[in-house]
């Protein structure tokens, strides 16, 4: 089970320090294994123990201008790690734990033939990690070949050895998307004397009494069902997200426009395909996510609002989702997606994805949405009907990670309605 | 707004295409009559009996009428009987991740299908799909709608409740489908006396000084793939470490083996063929694997080869390939640029995957064979040049799933020499 603690934060704050006269004194007594220079200056370091790990993902941009080779175009994305082990005995840096379905450098060089001739597994395999060992008392540093994020690029990095497994959680940030939510100032949304601390019985009430739905800019049309509570602070709910797969959704430009006709038409795969935005509370959502699967057809969708409530000190919020199961055509966007009816399927997916990826302390129900049966569905804005039970889901999100034996049912309102 | 004559014109044809197209109803089948429930396994842990089956490809299309198998999904049935004081909450997630939600495979499917056609298979697939919760006392059953994978069934699932969690994992066979080892008498292969368990310090000689260094041709004289993979552990625990790692099993007859068919132990093919590849490409990964006369305490101890076989080298197709590997300049350079010529990358694959999946209790490398250097590589097996450090990946497989850090080392020369040969 994962053990590691979550220090990205932290890890983001540090500076690599190699260029500080009194480190490097200390590096020199480790023996120089292999040495790759980093793609970047967003270097980001983590330490445990007698093991410290720095890490840089290089853009599509660098990435050809290291390589050569438009990697990124043949989903290959390059991640620097530079390992230093000042233990007495050798470790293992496993590039499964960074990525399940790695490239090795021979399949990277042999992915990069098919866009560039001159392609050589030599200049992968100097550059890459070869072997999982690493000597003990010694600093080398390489790529590994994994599959494209771009966006964030989250990903794991095992350090194992016997008997002991550091496991580091990374989130490094790669130029090219603009995400939304970077922009939010997320203090300013609630003038301050709105912000209030509730106690669980008030929690319940209030998120009772919230707006059942989603509405259209102009705040008439009553869209998708609220359907779901997190509680968390925003880098907790980001990271458990990214964690377990979600995508960060970019704002709606010309480009990335373009890019999702294309892949609706194709069916392809264009992961950070923009949403439309969504109203509650007057505003449109602070944040979205979604879940790709094959296709551009078969994704699910997750918008956020941040709620002036706040529960032991972490922030409440309120949030949609949807499963795309289609395109269909309509007057008014041309495409859109057609929605799983059952809401309630979706909602109780997100439950165990966020469960699965470590991140869920425990759960429960409260009213709020109002039930509509499958045979008297309710219409969502783009006229997809769905179907409820009317519960609103709340998670709690974790701050390290949770096994699922460890994850708390509670019961929010009386058994019977809290469906426990 | 007035709708131009000429619109109505062009619609009405398109409308009656469409209509003519959109007739059919539809009528999905009884689940509780279905012929393939013959087949269930049934598991109990913690007060939770689950039972499960999986229909075949003309079973899934007697039962909703439709051809899921041709679309890649594989319906799984499973009853779940909560003998808990709990209520139970089976995780969809933990069977497929990916799985399909009832309603999206009737979607999916909505084309040929009249509008009361679409309502009804669309209920169907509603009514007859599994619920998540299960009252204590009570009984739920119902489908799954997974991404389909050759072979037999192989799946986790996961039934949690407040702060408890319980963990099975499931193989249901299918029917028409035999994987190789299946056709392989086991008890057969070796007469009593060639038979040999081994205490623990007894099996490092025999893998280092009695296992050859490769495959042979079927006469037995002619050196084949490296034998560069051992692994220890009983039947069940190989298949359960594949299925695990999300390796295909194979018919003795599937097109892919043609290569591994040629590789001989102790005069016949491999007795097991695993293979792996990736979703959006044509790499695979095999592993071939032979049971030895061996045992280490008891255990089977499997040796074989893990190799990965790539369609496009780049390097050119198979006819020039057999013609230019007999140019020495050329064999250097396909050892230098190709994917199946890099078996240590291979073996380290394999290793972590065992690994990542909980299969791995202990691991160590015995030596197998010279080191092959790339600039002088080695012509073995199906004409394909390879260079390796030489080494045997040595695993012993655990039954019951195990954390990463849960796994021995067996430190000792080996791994020195290991380090030694990275390059600075």
């Amino acid at each position: 089970m994962r053990a590691g603690k979550l220090l990205a934060l932290a890890a983001a704050c540090l500076a690599l320090g190699l260029g500080q006269a009194a480190r490097a004194t200390e590096v020199s007594e480790l023996f120089q294994g292999k040495q790759v220079p980093p793609p970047n200056q967003r270097i980001q370091v983590q330490r445990q123990g007698d093991i410290v790990v720095a890490t840089a993902v290089p853009s599509a941009a660098e990435t050809r201008e290291i390589f050569g080779v438009d990697l990124y175009k043949k989903n290959v994305q390059p991640v620097w790690i530079q390992l230093e082990n000042r233990r007495n005995v050798p470790v293992l840096l496993t590039p499964m734990g960074v990525d399940q379905a790695y490239f090795t450098p021979r399949e990277t060089a042999n992915r990069g033939r098919e866009v560039s001739v001159g392609a050589r597994a030599q200049d992968f395999e100097k550059r890459g990690h070869l072997r999982l060992a690493v000597r003990a008392n010694s600093i080398q540093s390489g790529y590994i070949f994994t599959r494209v994020d771009e966006g964030t690029k989250s990903f794991n990095v095992d350090i194992v050895s016997e008997d002991d497994a550091q496991l580091m959680t990374f989130f490094v940030p790669v130029p090219g998307l603009k995400i939304d939510h970077y922009e939010k100032e997320w203090d300013k949304l609630f003038p301050e004397d709105q912000i209030r601390d509730v106690s669980l019985p008030e929690l319940v009430a209030e998120l009772e009494s919230m707006p059942c739905c989603v509405v259209d800019a102009k705040g008439k049309n009553r869209g998708d069902p609220l359907n779901l509570v997190l509680i968390g602070d925003n880098l907790d709910l980001y990271y458990a997200f990214l964690r377990a797969g979600w995508d960060e959704t970019e704002t709606i430009h010309g480009a990335s426009l373009w890019k999702t006709a294309a892949s609706a038409l194709t069916g392809g795969l264009y992961r950070y395909s923009p949403v439309s935005a969504l109203y509650v509370f007057g505003r449109a959502q602070d944040a979205a996510f979604q879940r790709a699967r094959t296709s551009i057809h078969e994704r699910n969708h997750l918008r956020i609002w941040m709620t002036p409530l706040r529960y032991e000190g972490k922030p409440v919020w309120i949030g949609q989702i949807s499963r795309d199961i289609g395109v269909r055509l309509t007057w008014k966007t041309i495409t859109t997606h057609k929605i799983d009816p059952d809401v309630d399927e979706t909602r109780e997916f997100l439950l165990e994805d966020l469960a699965y990826a470590q991140s869920l302390k425990g759960y429960g129900y409260v009213a709020g949405v109002g039930a509509a049966s499958y045979d008297a569905p309710r219409g969502n804005l783009t006229g997809d009907p769905y179907f409820t039970d009317g519960k609103r889901l709340v998670l709690w999100i974790a701050e390290e990670p949770t096994g699922l034996d460890e994850i708390e049912v509670m019961v929010l309102t009386s058994p019977a309605e809290s469906g426990q | 707004m007035v709708t131009p004559p000429w619109r109505s014109a062009l619609l009405l044809p398109l409308l009656v295409l469409l209509t003519a197209c959109a007739i059919r109803p539809y009528q999905g089948q009884q689940l509780a009559q279905a012929g393939f429930l013959d087949r269930v396994v049934v598991q109990e842990i913690g007060g939770i009996t689950i039972s499960a089956a999986v229909p075949d490809a003309e079973e899934t299309e007697a039962l909703t009428g439709l051809d899921l198998y041709a679309q890649g999904i594989q319906p799984v049935w499973l009853r779940v009987e909560n003998n808990s004081p709990t209520r139970s909450r089976l995780a969809l997630w933990s069977i497929d991740r990916d799985y399909f939600s009832p309603i999206e495979v009737a979607y999916m499917n909505r084309r040929p299908y009249s509008r009361q056609g679409y309502d009804a298979m669309q209920r169907w697939f509603y009514q007859n799909a599994l619920p998540r919760f299960t009252e204590s006392g009570g009984v739920s059953e119902g489908l799954v709608f997974t991404h389909l994978r050759p072979g037999t069934k192989g799946f986790n699932l996961t039934v949690f409740a407040n702060k408890t969690a319980h963990d099975f994992t499931f193989f249901v066979p299918l029917p028409g489908f035999v994987p190789d080892f299946m056709e392989v008498d086991f008890t057969a292969l070796y007469a009593d006396s060639e038979l040999r368990d081994l205490a623990v310090g007894e099996l490092r000689p025999v893998l280092e000084n009695e296992l050859g260094c490769c495959a042979t041709d079927a006469s037995g004289e002619l050196d084949g793939a490296p034998l560069n993979t051992v692994l220890i552990g009983t039947g069940q625990a190989v298949r359960r470490a594949m299925l695990r790692g999300e390796w295909d099993e194979m018919r003795s007859d599937d097109p892919r083996r043609i290569w591994a068919q040629a590789q001989n132990f102790q005069g016949r093919p491999p007795d097991a063929v695993f293979s792996k590849s990736r979703r959006d490409g044509d790499e695979r990964i095999q592993l071939l694997l032979w049971m030895s006369p061996w045992q280490l305490q008891g255990t089977p101890v499997w040796v074989g080869t893990a190799a990965y076989l790539t369609v496009n080298h780049g390097l050119g197709g198979p006819a020039e390939l057999d013609a230019m590997l007999r140019d020495v300049k050329f064999l250097r350079r396909f050892a230098q640029e190709s994917v199946t010529a890099d078996l240590d990358s291979a073996q380290r694959f394999l290793l972590q995957n065992i690994w990542y999946n909980g299969s791995l209790a202990l691991t160590g490398n015995v030596r197998g064979m010279p080191p092959v250097t790339v600039d002088n590589p080695r012509v073995g097996f199906g004409g394909v040049a390879y260079f390796t450090d030489g080494f045997r990946l040595v695993a012993v497989l655990s039954e019951e799933p195990r954390a990463l850090d849960e796994t021995q080392f067996v430190y000792d020369v080996v791994l020195d020499e290991l380090l030694s040969g990275e390059n600075p």
